[in-house]
């Protein structure tokens, strides 16, 4: 019995250790490589983007609440960049994006830029979605208006 | 311990390999590829493309007198209506509707019921619920020469129905009203409090 238990002890310490070192390594790569490394519940964090007739949108949401936001509104060139933050807020105060959160980003004057219902969000563990999608909606009503992004490689 | 550090050495590698490889970055496209994904995107979601039957479609629908007979009809026209319940199709296009308090309803643009009650008289109606789509349906019928014949005050539906009929088609009747009862009691309609515009096409003769 004891020898089973130890055996249990034994893997528990080896998949926490994994799991340890792999966010150390994680966090480590982010720096050095200045990306997001997403796992688990944690898929809203990269860069986004969306483009349409209209204009062409791209912001990051990097994993220290910090937000990199551009803009480019058709016919025009000129990009708008906005640093501010953001605030990923799910229901009942979780951040599981299971849970239809809202996404809130400000500018550094603390201007709300938007705030939207998080429709969907691929998960980490989709295989059906080839790339990753995120709809924000301006409500939690079904099949209304909402703005496709899609994640960016970085 | 001859073998502890070359194998930690080994993890550590294959844990620095996969560190990057995280689902939803392997998922990530080029930004010089994003006008392609989307695109592909709009068309893999292609939504209904439109909201009411056409006037056509109402007539042919006019020789059924059972159930089978509209679902194979609609079965056709799947990607715009869907058979929601038993003799209750509804547009798969929904959009808000503004009701007389004012309220915005998201609500299927229009829907087609036909009795499923034994015994019950056949009744089949197409009910619009914008007034719009009301009229551009009546544009259609215009267009298939359809006249005003008569127009009769309902109790049932307090409102007036009005009457129509074609020498293109003859003997076919279309009524249409505007009411806030366009079929009692049934699926989308226990409580109405939008105006809804019943066409009904039936074969008089």
């Amino acid at each position: 019995m004891i020898r089973y238990t130890m055996y249990m002890v034994i893997l528990l310490v080896l998949v926490g250790g994994y799991l340890f070192l792999r966010k150390v390594i994680d966090r480590r790569v982010e720096k050095i490589t200045d990306t997001e490394v997403i796992r688990e519940n944690e898929e809203y964090l990269g860069t986004w983007a969306s483009k349409s007739d209209s204009g062409f949108i791209m912001f990051r949401l990097h994993r220290d609440g910090k937000l990199t936001y551009r803009l480019v509104q058709y016919p025009g060139t000129d990009t708008t960049t906005i640093h501010g933050k953001y605030v990923f807020v799910g229901a009942g105060g979780a951040n599981d994006p299971a849970y239809f959160p809202r996404l809130y980003t400000f500018t550094e004057n603390g201007d709300t830029l938007f705030n939207y219902y998080m429709r969907y969000l691929t998960k980490y563990d989709m295989t059906i979605d080839k790339i990753d999608k995120m709809i924000l909606s301006p409500n939690n009503v079904f099949d209304t208006m909402g703005f496709t992004f899609f994640r960016i490689k970085q | 311990m001859k073998y502890f550090l070359p194998s930690t050495r080994f993890l550590f590698l294959c844990l620095l390999f996969t560190a990057c490889k995280s689902n939803p970055n392997k998922r990530a496209v080029n930004l010089e590829d994003l006008d392609k994904v989307t695109e592909t995107e709009q068309q893999a979601t292609a939504g209904p493309l439109r909201s009411i039957l056409n006037a056509t479609e109402l007539i042919e629908l006019s020789a059924c007198t059972d159930l089978p007979c509209v679902q194979s009809f609609m079965k056709d026209r799947g990607n715009d209506f869907v058979h929601a319940k038993k003799g209750e199709f509804a547009s798969q296009y929904r959009s808000a509707v503004t009701d007389t308090s004012g309220n915005s309803l998201v609500i299927p643009m229009s829907t087609l019921y036909v009795t499923v009650d034994a015994g019950a008289d056949w009744r089949m109606a197409h009910t619009v619920h914008t007034k719009a789509l009301s009229d551009q349906l009546l544009q259609e019928f215009a267009a298939a020469k359809f006249m005003l014949t008569d127009s009769v005050y309902s109790n049932k539906s307090a409102g007036f129905i009005y009457y129509y009929g074609s020498a293109q088609y003859p003997g076919l009747t279309l009524s249409q009203t505007k009411t806030f009862a366009p079929w009692r009691a049934r699926g989308l309609y226990y409580t109405v409090t939008w105006p809804c515009y019943v066409f009904e096409v039936y074969a008089t003769e």
